[in-house]
C-alpha cells in the first residue's frame, strides 16, 4: 500500500513538475517504552503495550494510528477488587507546529500538536462487593464476573520527536483524554478502561515513545 | 525557551491532576424508605379538603421481629426513615403512634445490582409493590413513589 502511495507520488510530481513535496515522505513505528518501565518497576499485575505508526504527508500532516493492550488489577480499601483487560486502538492525526527557521539547517524533529478518537472493547470483573443492612442483620457479598463493555474517548496531544541517530526517534507525547460517554447511573462500570485509565470525565496520559522512521 | 516553559506547565499539570485520587466514598449509599404523617384538614374559605403535614406527639417504631427500636418515643415528628430487608421481599414495623400501634407491612422487591463505584461498591434498592396497614391509627396510605434507593424523597404517606 505504501509503495503504490509513492510511486503514485512520484507520478504526480513529473506531471506538474513543481514542488518537490512528495505525498508519502516516510513513516513512523514507534513502540512506547512507558509500560515498559510499569513493567520493570510496578507490579506487575497492571500491564500494557502500546505501538503507533505515523506517517508523514505532505511534509505537514501526521495521520497516526496506535493499538495497544492493557490489563489492570487492584484491590479497594472496601475490599473491592476489579480486573480489566483488553485491547484498544486509537485514530488521528498531528500537525508538525515548529516551523524552520530561515537561515537555520532544516532538522527532522518534530513538535506535533493534535487529536485522536480512542475506542476499547473489554472485559472486567467486579468481585467481593459486600452489601449489608445493619439493622437487620442481613450481609451479602457478590462476585460479578465476565462484565463485556466498551468505551470511546476523545483526546489532546501534544508531543516531541527527535532525531537521536539516524532514522532513530525519541521523545514524549502528553495526552489529556476524555470520555464521550457517561457512566448509566446505577449500572455497572469498570474502574478502568484499557488506553484510558481510571474511569473518570477526564484523564491526562503520557507516552515515552521510542521509534524507527523508514 | 518557550518551549521548555511549555513543556513545564505540562507536567505540572499531569502530576497535580494524578495526586487527587482517594479511596473514600464519598456517595450516598443509605438507603431508606421515607414516610411522611399527613392529614386531611377541611379548609373552610375554598369548601375543599387540603392535605397537610402531620405532626405525631410521641412515636415508637421497631422491625418486626427485631428487637431493637428505630425510634423510641421521639418527640414531635412529622417523617420517618425506615431500613428495607435486603434478603428477603417483605418487611414489617410495629408503630406505635402516642398510644396506638399499627403494624405496617411492605411487600416490596430488592435488586442487589445496583451499583456506585469501586470505592463505594453496591447498595440494593427496592420497588414498593404493596403496603398494607392494621389500620388502627392510619386511615389511609398513598404511595407516593415505589423506588426506594439512594435519593432522599417520600414514598408513602401515611393519613390519620
Amino acid at each position: 500500500m505504501w509503495a503504490t502511495f509513492s510511486v503514485s507520488a512520484q507520478k504526480t510530481i513529473q506531471a506538474t513538475e513543481k514542488t518537490p513535496v512528495k505525498l508519502l515522505n516516510n513513516f513512523r513505528l514507534e513502540a512506547d517504552l512507558v509500560p515498559l518501565g510499569m513493567l520493570v518497576f510496578g507490579n506487575r499485575q497492571n500491564y500494557s503495550f502500546e505501538a503507533a505508526l505515523q506517517p508523514s504527508l505532505l511534509e505537514k500532516y501526521f495521520p497516526v494510528i496506535e493499538v495497544g493492550f492493557a490489563h489492570s488489577e487492584n484491590t479497594a480499601t472496601n475490599g473491592i477488587n476489579y480486573k480489566a483487560s483488553g485491547p484498544y486502538a486509537r485514530l488521528g492525526f498531528d500537525f508538525n507546529v515548529m516551523k524552520p527557521k530561515p537561515g537555520k539547517k532544516p532538522t527532522n524533529n518534530l513538535f506535533l500538536a493534535g487529536v485522536r478518537l480512542g475506542y476499547s472493547a473489554f472485559s472486567y470483573e467486579l468481585n467481593n462487593i459486600t452489601v449489608s443492612q445493619d439493622y437487620w442483620g442481613e450481609s451479602m457479598t457478590r462476585d460479578f464476573t465476565n462484565i463485556h463493555s466498551d468505551n470511546i474517548w476523545f483526546e489532546i496531544v501534544a508531543g516531541i520527536r527527535v532525531e537521536i541517530l539516524p532514522h532513530i526517534y525519541m521523545g514524549w507525547t502528553i495526552r489529556n483524554k476524555n470520555l464521550l460517554a457517561n457512566n448509566t447511573l446505577g449500572k455497572f462500570h469498570a474502574p478502568y478502561i484499557p488506553g484510558y485509565g481510571r474511569n473518570k470525565d477526564s484523564n491526562w496520559g503520557v507516552n515515552y515513545a521510542i521509534g524507527y522512521m523508514f | 525557551m518557550k518551549l521548555n516553559r511549555l513543556i513545564t506547565i505540562f507536567l505540572l499539570a499531569v502530576f497535580l491532576t494524578a495526586c487527587n485520587s482517594s479511596d473514600d466514598c464519598r456517595e450516598e449509599t443509605d438507603v431508606k424508605l421515607t414516610i411522611d404523617f399527613m392529614t386531611r384538614t377541611y379548609d373552610n374559605n375554598s369548601k375543599t379538603y387540603k392535605n397537610a403535614a402531620f405532626v405525631i406527639d410521641s412515636l415508637t417504631v421497631r422491625g418486626l421481629e427485631s428487637d431493637s427500636l428505630i425510634h423510641n418515643n421521639s418527640k414531635r415528628l412529622k417523617s420517618i426513615q425506615l431500613p428495607l430487608r435486603i434478603g428477603i421481599d417483605e418487611t414489617a414495623f410495629e408503630i406505635r403512634f402516642n398510644d396506638i400501634t399499627d403494624t405496617l407491612h411492605f411487600h416490596h422487591n430488592n435488586n442487589d445490582q445496583y451499583f456506585i463505584s469501586l470505592e463505594c461498591g453496591c447498595i440494593v434498592t427496592h420497588q414498593i409493590l404493596g403496603v398494607s396497614t392494621t389500620a388502627h391509627f392510619s386511615d389511609s396510605i398513598i404511595i407516593n413513589n415505589k423506588d426506594v434507593n439512594n435519593i432522599e424523597t417520600t414514598h408513602i404517606q401515611i393519613f390519620n
